[in-house]
This record gives structure tokens, C-alpha cells and sequence, in this order.
């Protein structure tokens, strides 16, 4: 064992067992450096002993007994505490409410493995209401078959005839010549 | 450490009783000002650690458990304060400003000679204190100046026993050379 590590044993030195005492002081008998050490430690710890026995002066402690006092009954006063808050603060309570949260959570992954299972969903698009094909050349045709059912009805509809120029004429010349026959 | 109070105050003031958590404040604010002071070395800061402990010590007695000694609760929560406070900027603004001037109380019969070897004593362990890591000077201060067992020590600070010793060896050994530097500036001077 190097010095260094025995220096540790020797700064422990009441805390060492009897068996790593007796191997130090073998040691000590043999190492200058150590013995050193040992000296120094021990001038060091008896300093350290005779500091302990003087206790620090405490002085008006009623003064700080009374400022401890007021801050923890103003501290009081801050917080009233309802009947219901002192139930809810107990340790007993607060078990209880885990212990519930625990068995709900349970509950239902139990619920989710053993319960009946859920019907499917089908998804079905609607029906169409007639069957209509988009053509845009039957779509064409259409217009164009508008287009001369309006130009027909330009001798038969009054509203149609009021629209173009020169009907009104027409009109009365078609009458005149149905008086006539 | 001291008397443990009677089960009855105990349960008394974890019930929210006032009069009751003063008798242990009063019980108590002798030693926790003790550890702070050893701790910090100051008078004012003592007292204001002190002042929090008991506030904390109120706050959550409701969650303290029996099988723990309310002293070495009481203890933990004052180091832990200490340790904030060595790790704090505030705690470095004062670095130099140990005021032992009145910190020590020394028995009537005790000569003035004695006086004052004993308070340069006690000036020359917190200037050696001084450079300890905030860890050691807790393990230093519990085991060493307030003679508490390794166990105890293990207890307040939640260390493992390795870590304490391994704390506890370096704080003697700076100390234990600080000390020898000291007095041996005081033989050739006279003075600290």
C-alpha cells in the first residue's frame, strides 16, 4: 500500500477497525512520512476537539422564537383550511382516490378484452337518382335543339314575337288574312 | 442533539396546533442555531436559516414520519439550507466576513487567558473551514464539531458512507494543514 493510501487510514483513524489499526501503527514504525502525518492529524483533531466543547452564544432567543411565530401564524391566517381541504390532505384520502383511479383504469382494459364486440361500420355512397351520363356532344345537341324550338316559336309565342322587330306586323297581316277566309 | 419531544406535542402540532410547534421551537432553536452557526459563521444568517428551518419544518410536518428523529429531520433541512446558502452568491459576498466576535459562549470559570486562546481557536477553525468544498464543511461540521456518529451524518445528508468518508478525509486534512500554518504564523508572530 502506497502512502497516499495509508494517509486516508490515518485522517480515519477512529473509524478503522482493530485489525487496520494494528496494520498502521506496523507501518507507522516504518514510514517517516507517515508518522509525520499522523502527528499533524492528530495536533489537528485534538484543536478540533477542544472547538467543540465551545457552543456558539445564542443570544435573545425569545426574540426568535416570537418572529418564528408570527410567520408561521400568518401563514395560518393565509391559508384557512375548510373541512373539505383537511379530508382531501389526508394520507388516507389520497390512497383511496390512486386505488380508485387504479381499479377504473382496470376496469376498462378488462371491459375493452372481455365485453361484446363492436358492430362494423359500412360506409355505402348514395345512390344515384337517375342514371345521367355526362356527353358533351349529346349536351350540344341539346342546346341546339332549343335553339330551333325558339326559333319556331317565334310565330306562336307573343312574348317570343315581342322580341324581335317586324312581328307585330305578321300578327295582324295572319289575322286579317284568317277574317278574311 | 437534544430531547426528543413527547409524542403528544408531536402529534398535537401535526394537527395544526401553535402552541404545541412552539414548545418545540423552543425545544430546538438552541441547537439548530448551533449547526447554522458552525455552519456559516455568522450571526444574522444563522438566525435567518434557523427561522426558515422551523417555517419549513412547520409546512410539511404533516408528511413527517415517526420512525425519523424530528432532530435529524430538523437537521437535514437546516444543512440543506446551509448547503444553499454556501453555494449562493450571497454566501460569497460574505466569504471574508466571519464575525466571532461574540459567537461563542465560554464557561464563567474560564480565565480571560483562556478566552482568548479559545476564541482565537475557534476564529482559526472557521478560516480553515472556509476552504472546504460546501460537502465537506457539512460532513465536517456534523461529525467533527457537532460530534454526531457517521451514521447520523448519513442520515441528515442522504450520502453514502463511502462518500462520507471520503468528504470527511479531505476536510481534516485541509483543516489539519491549515491549522498547522496558522499557529505556526501565530509562534513567529504572536498574533493571528
Amino acid at each position: 500500500m502506497s502512502c497516499k493510501k495509508w494517509e486516508q487510514q490515518i485522517y480515519l483513524y477512529e473509524d478503522l477497525s482493530s485489525s487496520e489499526r494494528k496494520q498502521l501503527e506496523d507501518h507507522l514504525l516504518t514510514c517517516a512520512s507517515c508518522a509525520a502525518t499522523m502527528q499533524n492529524a492528530r495536533q489537528g483533531m485534538e484543536m478540533v476537539l477542544e472547538a467543540r466543547k465551545s457552543n456558539p452564544n445564542f443570544e435573545n432567543p425569545e426574540l426568535l422564537t416570537r418572529a418564528i411565530m408570527n410567520e408561521i401564524r400568518s401563514d395560518v391566517r393565509d391559508k384557512p383550511q375548510s373541512i373539505f381541504s383537511t379530508i382531501l390532505d389526508h394520507v388516507f384520502t389520497r390512497y383511496a382516490f390512486a386505488a380508485a383511479s387504479f381499479l377504473i383504469v382496470i376496469f376498462f382494459f378488462v371491459e375493452q378484452n372481455t365485453g361484446p364486440e363492436p358492430s362494423k361500420i359500412v360506409m355505402r355512397m348514395p345512390r344515384a337518382k337517375s342514371e345521367v351520363t355526362l356527353n358533351s356532344s349529346s349536351f350540344a345537341k341539346n342546346i341546339r335543339n332549343d335553339q330551333g324550338r325558339n326559333q319556331k316559336a317565334t310565330v306562336l309565342s307573343l312574348y317570343s314575337c315581342a322580341k324581335q322587330e317586324g312581328c307585330d306586323n305578321a300578327i295582324v297581316k295572319n289575322l286579317k288574312r284568317r277574317h278574311k277566309s | 442533539m437534544p430531547d426528543l419531544p413527547s409524542h403528544e406535542v408531536v402529534e398535537s402540532a401535526m394537527a395544526g396546533n401553535t402552541a404545541a410547534f412552539k414548545t418545540i421551537v423552543e425545544q430546538h432553536q438552541a441547537f439548530a442555531y448551533a449547526v447554522a452557526f458552525r455552519f456559516v459563521g455568522n450571526e444574522e444568517e444563522a438566525k435567518d436559516i434557523v427561522q426558515e428551518a422551523f417555517v419549513r419544518l412547520w409546512k410539511n410536518l404533516r408528511s413527517y414520519r415517526k420512525e425519523v428523529k424530528l432532530s435529524t429531520w430538523l437537521y437535514r433541512i437546516i444543512a440543506n439550507l446551509c448547503l444553499d446558502f454556501l453555494k449562493s452568491s450571497r454566501r460569497k459576498e460574505k466569504r471574508n466576513c466571519v464575525d466571532l466576535s461574540k459567537g461563542y459562549f465560554f464557561p464563567d470559570d474560564s480565565t480571560p487567558d483562556k478566552i482568548i486562546r479559545q476564541q482565537e481557536l475557534m476564529r482559526a477553525i472557521h478560516i480553515a473551514a472556509e476552504e472546504l468544498t460546501p460537502k465537506q464543511k457539512a460532513v465536517f461540521v456534523l461529525r467533527d464539531l457537532e460530534g454526531l456518529s457517521t451514521e447520523e451524518v448519513k442520515e441528515i445528508l442522504s450520502m453514502s458512507a463511502a462518500n462520507i468518508k471520503s468528504n470527511l478525509f479531505h476536510a481534516r486534512q485541509k483543516v489539519a494543514e491549515k491549522l498547522r500554518v496558522v499557529y505556526q504564523a501565530v509562534d513567529k508572530s504572536g498574533v493571528i
